[in-house]
């Protein structure tokens, strides 16, 4: 009853392709064969309201699994093969059941003998509605596990609206991944799902696939642009190239933006605790943006982003409502306003405090990145006796070249881009920048 | 190591800071204060290089230590008390 608008629209498309996987692809009429397949075996094997645990990759199966899980009222709680830490999340999260696929997509059926009863997941039983719980990483502390009235986000896509052909980027336990394939199922899409992702594979795939939409981070966009990828695949079936979840390089943007000028580039906006919402970019190249939408409210208190939602969750199980009294969330974005429009800078964790003075490593590496030789650069904080903190970088160069000719070219460069305490006192010369298995930089 | 080699690493690490020919760099030369050369995120860095240039020199020092710090007199005020804090630390 709660997805019958999407089960519809499959029977509408029966013959379209529906998903790209493992070098074939599977029509509608297969996912709603396994669709029909697990929603039996979850009914056999599970109560309507029990929390069920998923880790998998995206593939037909998972995919079918994940609506099967919506449609029986479930609380569907995603993990990725990059989970390090699920025997934890497993009991924060009160998993009863978990479905646990191995990399070929065959899987195992646990009995976990936990039995969920907190008073959040009470809560939404009681509405009789299903549920997903994702888990918040927060750059301190446990991760949260915020739990979600699956409803909210179906509402969004009873309006049918266009698809492009899609990669899918996120991990399976990401909630804009799963917001991107709930849009993409709704209006009977295409979702490609690349065996590796990295650059190369990633430029195959869209070439091969004709993608029109790729959904991914700053960092990939970098790795995409040094490795000139594009050099040896066409990915000119490209239409727009949707970033998030990290700050993005103004010199990353403007780069992209010079290089292929007739794909969008949009910037999206999305934090596990409220949904993901609609952004507008003031350009292509700008790093502007509206966001917000019916379903949101915004305001800006001391430069920190807060946001209202109607989607937001009901609560962490493992933690204090993240909410104030009236309902306001704040984000941890510093961000800079000009009229409707604003502009992230940062996030307030990744703020290096240099003698009392804030230092965003975004700003600094947008200008190390425009350097001649310098391909890529992390920049983070290091302790100093007698600043608190100073500014480090790690550099990638093109080619090889000596670490006291590029400290002075730096400086050189940065005399009149930068205020001096936000020019890099440590430079390091690293072969690869370190990028978790999500493509966000690691700094420090 | 000698004074000498100290004074050496001390004026080639503040001529490539600032970058200027036109400023003499010498032992008198002030780093700290009203006088000086650099300011305190250039004397940061100063210090930072001067640091990695010992290093390159297989001796591995930390200049800002707490009894640096905590001296009635910096050693940071020139470029000799810098050399001298130096010596005195290598030794």
């Amino acid at each position: 009853m709660y997805i019958d608008f999407i089960i519809e629209r499959f029977k509408e498309s029966l013959d379209n392709e529906a998903v790209i996987w493992n070098n074939s692809v599977y029509d509608y009429r297969h996912l709603l064969e396994r669709y029909r397949f697990w929603l039996d075996f979850l009914k056999e094997n599970t109560a309507s309201g029990s929390v069920v645990a998923v880790r998998a990759d995206y593939n037909p199966d998972s995919i079918s699994l994940m609506l099967a899980l919506i449609e029986n009222g479930n609380i569907f709680v995603p993990f990725s093969f990059a989970n390090k830490d699920i025997e934890e999340k497993i009991q924060s999260a009160e998993v009863e059941h978990y479905i646990k696929f191995d990399k070929a997509g065959d899987f195992e059926f646990i009995d976990t003998n936990i039995k969920a009863s907190h008073q959040l997941i009470e809560e939404l039983r009681s509405r009789k509605h299903p549920g997903v719980i994702v888990f918040s990483s927060g750059s301190t502390g446990k991760p949260k596990a915020a739990l979600h009235d699956y409803t909210h986000l179906l509402n969004k896509f009873k309006v049918k609206r266009a698809t492009l052909r899609t990669v899918t980027f996120l991990l399976f336990d990401h909630w804009g991944g799963i917001n991107t394939l709930l849009y993409i199922l709704s209006n009977t899409g295409v979702i490609g799902v690349p065996d590796v992702r990295s650059p190369e594979e990633v430029c195959e795939f869209i070439e091969k696939h004709k993608i029109e939409l790729l959904p991914t981070t700053p960092t990939f966009i970098n790795l995409i642009l040094i490795s000139k990828a594009y050099h040896k695949y066409d990915i000119s079936s490209l239409k727009v190239v949707s970033y998030g979840t990290e700050m993005m390089p103004e010199s990353t943007l403007k780069a992209f933006n010079k290089l292929f000028p007739n794909i969008t580039l949009k910037q999206t906006y999305g934090l596990t605790e409220l949904g993901v919402m609609r952004t507008k970019s003031e350009s292509n190249d700008s790093l502007w943006v509206k966001v917000g939408g019916e379903d949101y409210e915004t305001k800006v208190v001391d430069n920190i982003l807060y946001i209202k939602a109607k989607t937001s969750i009901l609560g962490y199980l493992n933690a204090a409502s993240p909410f104030d009294e009236e309902g306001w969330y704040n984000t941890g974005d510093r961000v800079e306003q000009k009229g409707e429009y604003i502009r992230f800078l940062g996030r307030e964790n990744d703020i290096i405090n240099v003698g009392g003075q804030k230092v965003f490593p975004a700003e600094v590496e947008s200008v190390l990145m425009q350097i001649e030789n310098i391909n890529e650069a992390t920049v983070f904080g290091k302790a100093n006796p007698i600043m608190g903190n100073v500014v480090a970088a790690k550099i990638i160069l093109d080619k090889e070249e000596p670490l006291n000719k590029l400290k002075s070219k730096i400086r050189k460069f940065c005399k009149d881009k930068l205020e001096a305490y936000k020019v890099p006192v440590h430079v390091e010369i690293v072969k690869e920048t370190e990028v978790s298995e999500r493509f966000k930089k690691v700094r420090g | 190591m000698n004074k000498e080699e100290a004074l050496q690493i001390v004026i080639d690490a503040v001529k490539e800071y600032i970058d200027d020919d036109s400023t003499t760099i010498n032992k008198e030369t002030i780093l700290l204060g009203n006088n000086a050369v650099v300011d305190s995120i250039g004397l940061v860095n100063l210090i930072v290089d001067i640091e990695g240039a010992l290093s390159e020199k297989d001796l591995e020092i930390t200049l800002t230590s707490e009894d640096a710090m905590s001296r009635r007199k910096s050693p940071f005020r020139s470029v000799e008390t810098l050399s001298d804090y130096i010596v005195e630390l290598a030794n």
